[in-house]
């Protein structure tokens, strides 16, 4: 078996609130195998974000590990870890925060450059390869001396873009890159997405809470809840059969405008997500299910119950 | 080499533009020009009016409205009041703006390492702050210098100690805004020390607020320079400095407003003056500015 590009072991992040501890990622075994999409998807405050940036090391990890090629990059020092992110990067979700106000488009898109390889490009490379990756993004050269706050929303985010891009890394944490565009926009930089994955064999971890949006990118899903993984799976498997009780209602909520399908049984879950601090041992999700019974109340781990299909529910022992 | 040209204009026309709508800035050239020209007077001072001009009491001659032999008049002491104040600038000028310079620099620094990491750090450094708040900013600029030892030198550095809380306070706060923004985590994730996070996208997207208060400090700093001097701290008689003629000359305002009022215009040209440069530089240095 090959390794996987990126993989977590057991990785935890917990925060120290006055309550107790808050747990925003628990125990989480992922595996991003080169070239491909992993979806992760849950509601807000499930702990999606705080995952993807625990792997990238923006925010200190409790433990576990997290793996790039095999080796685990959570010991890296600063210097290694600058190495490191030539290999992967981040795009983030709010295109007005996350572009410095005060640098034209051409320094936002050079910085990473600089930073990351010195002065090992002379001027002429790395004009080009600004260019190349504005003209790939979509971006006009003669924007190159625009500021941020001149483009609209869908722009900044393909300036968010290049610049994750133009160090060429392996792999890209989506943080909701498409979350705070109109469709028509979503569309135009989902698709961008994947044509720069086709013609530079990246891969990414899209994390969203747009199931459609999953859908179309993704190759494998993780469906989050309350910082655990509750199923893991091919996206064709996931759609066809969600198995556990959190993923079916999630599906079910997906809006139809197909009326055959106006009466299907929804899965509603009842109330409200309970506190992620000092959570009780078992299922977090048995307090909302239809389907809880004595077993949830015991610990309980990712199973495959088919090939490649893991779900985290006593239903399917 | 083509490329290399245009990334040089690139490179330059950053700054240029900056220039460019720094000098378009009618108020801001107008406080440039005010305060060089003031400058222009102090320094040249020397060439124009000897330096015993300044200190030779004559007085027969005190008390003397202003007149071609002397331009701003006489004070109780018959010493030429346009002497005094030219020489006078020298301290409260020069010396107003270093006090600023290094308060505004510790400030900028305390404030943004307590402001970006957060945490312990930013508990040591604030209460350390709050506990330099607590004194009355004169109260402690005379105990520092009664510990340092009197002297213009030692004047500007413990003028600069009471200022820094309330530089630290504004880049504080206002680092502590900026942090939490996604290009930080973006800057971080190519690999930019907190340092160069620092320098390179907070304290330049922060810095308007702080601009602002360090040039209206200025005046605050120049009255309590010659309120200083007043109690006979760091300049001492005969020096004069445009407070100190203000307070030597108080008892005799009423029937010679022109000793007051000579430095006293002085003082306010000087703080209009950095407070207009002041408001051009957040603006021009703010890419948002139409121009």
């Amino acid at each position: 078996m090959t390794i996987p590009l990126v993989e977590t072991v057991g990785l935890n992040k917990f925060f120290k609130t006055p309550g107790g501890m808050l747990h925003a990622v628990e125990n989480i075994n992922l595996k991003i195998p080169a070239r491909k999409t992993l979806g992760v998807v849950g509601e807000s405050g499930c702990g999606k974000s705080t995952l993807g940036r625990a792997i990238l090391r923006l925010t200190p990890v409790t433990s576990g590990e997290v793996l790039f090629e095999g080796k685990n990059i959570l010991h890296y020092s600063r210097d290694d870890m600058k190495h490191m992110y030539r290999n992967m990067q981040m795009i983030f979700q709010d295109p007005y925060s996350a572009l410095d106000p005060r640098m034209t488009l051409y320094n936002l898109i050079s910085e990473p450059i600089r930073e990351l390889y010195g002065d090992s490009l002379c001027q002429t490379e790395m004009d080009e390869r600004v260019h190349l990756i504005m003209e790939l993004c979509g971006l006009p050269r003669s924007y190159a001396n625009s500021y941020p706050h001149e483009l609209d929303g869908g722009r900044r985010q393909r300036v968010g873009l290049a610049r994750a891009m133009v160090i060429e890394p392996k792999f890209v944490v989506c943080d909701e890159p498409v979350s705070a565009l109109d469709v028509s926009v979503q569309a135009q930089i989902l698709n961008l997405l994947m044509d720069l994955q086709e013609q530079r064999g990246l891969s990414y971890m899209f994390i969203t809470h747009d199931l459609c949006v999953v859908r179309h990118i993704s190759d494998d899903i993780m469906v989050m809840y309350m910082g655990q993984a509750v199923e893991c799976a091919r996206k064709e498997e996931l759609f066809r059969h969600p198995l556990h009780p959190y993923t079916k209602a999630l599906l079910s909520a997906i809006p139809s405008t197909n009326l055959s399908r106006r009466n299907r049984i929804r899965y509603m879950p009842k109330g409200e997500v309970s506190s992620p601090i000092n959570p009780a041992p078992g299922c977090r999700f048995a307090p909302r299910c239809p389907y809880v019974s004595k077993k949830c109340k015991a610990e309980y781990q990712l199973k495959e119950v088919d090939t490649g299909h893991y779900v985290a529910c006593h239903m399917y022992d | 080499m083509g490329n290399q040209n245009r990334q040089d204009s690139l490179e330059r026309s950053t700054w240029q533009l900056i220039v460019f709508r720094f000098s378009k800035n009618r108020l801001a050239m107008l406080g440039v020009i005010v305060l060089g020209l003031m400058i222009l007077a102090i320094l040249l001072a020397p060439l124009y009016m000897p330096y015993d001009e300044m200190i030779r009491q004559n007085v027969f001659n005190k008390l003397h409205p202003p007149s071609a032999q002397h331009p701003l008049g006489t004070d109780e002491l018959g010493r030429d009041l346009l002497a005094r104040v030219m020489y006078g600038g020298r301290i409260s000028l020069f010396g107003g703006i270093a006090t600023i310079t290094i308060a505004f620099v510790a400030g900028c620094m305390i404030g943004g390492i307590a402001g970006y990491f957060g945490g312990k750090v930013d508990t040591v450094l604030m209460r350390i702050i709050d506990m330099l708040m607590a004194i009355p900013p004169v109260l402690m600029a005379m105990a520092i210098l009664t510990a340092l030892g009197n002297g213009l030198f030692n004047l500007i550095i413990s003028l600069a100690i009471s200022q820094i809380p309330r530089f630290a306070r504004v880049v504080r706060s206002s680092v502590l805004t900026l942090r939490g923004l996604e290009y930080v985590d973006a800057a971080r994730c190519y690999g930019c020390s907190s340092f160069k996070i620092i320098l390179r996208h907070i304290l330049p997207n922060g810095i308007g607020p702080i601009v602002v208060a360090a040039t209206l400090t200025l005046g605050q700093i120049i009255l309590s320079i010659s309120s200083m001097g007043f109690l006979g701290l760091g300049v001492a008689p005969p020096t004069p400095e445009w407070g100190t003629i203000i307070s030597e000359n108080k008892l005799n305002l009423r029937y010679c407003p022109y000793l007051g009022i000579a430095p006293g215009i002085c003082i306010c040209l000087v703080v209009m003056a950095v407070n207009f440069i002041g408001d051009g530089l957040r603006d021009a240095f703010d890419p948002k500015t139409k121009n």
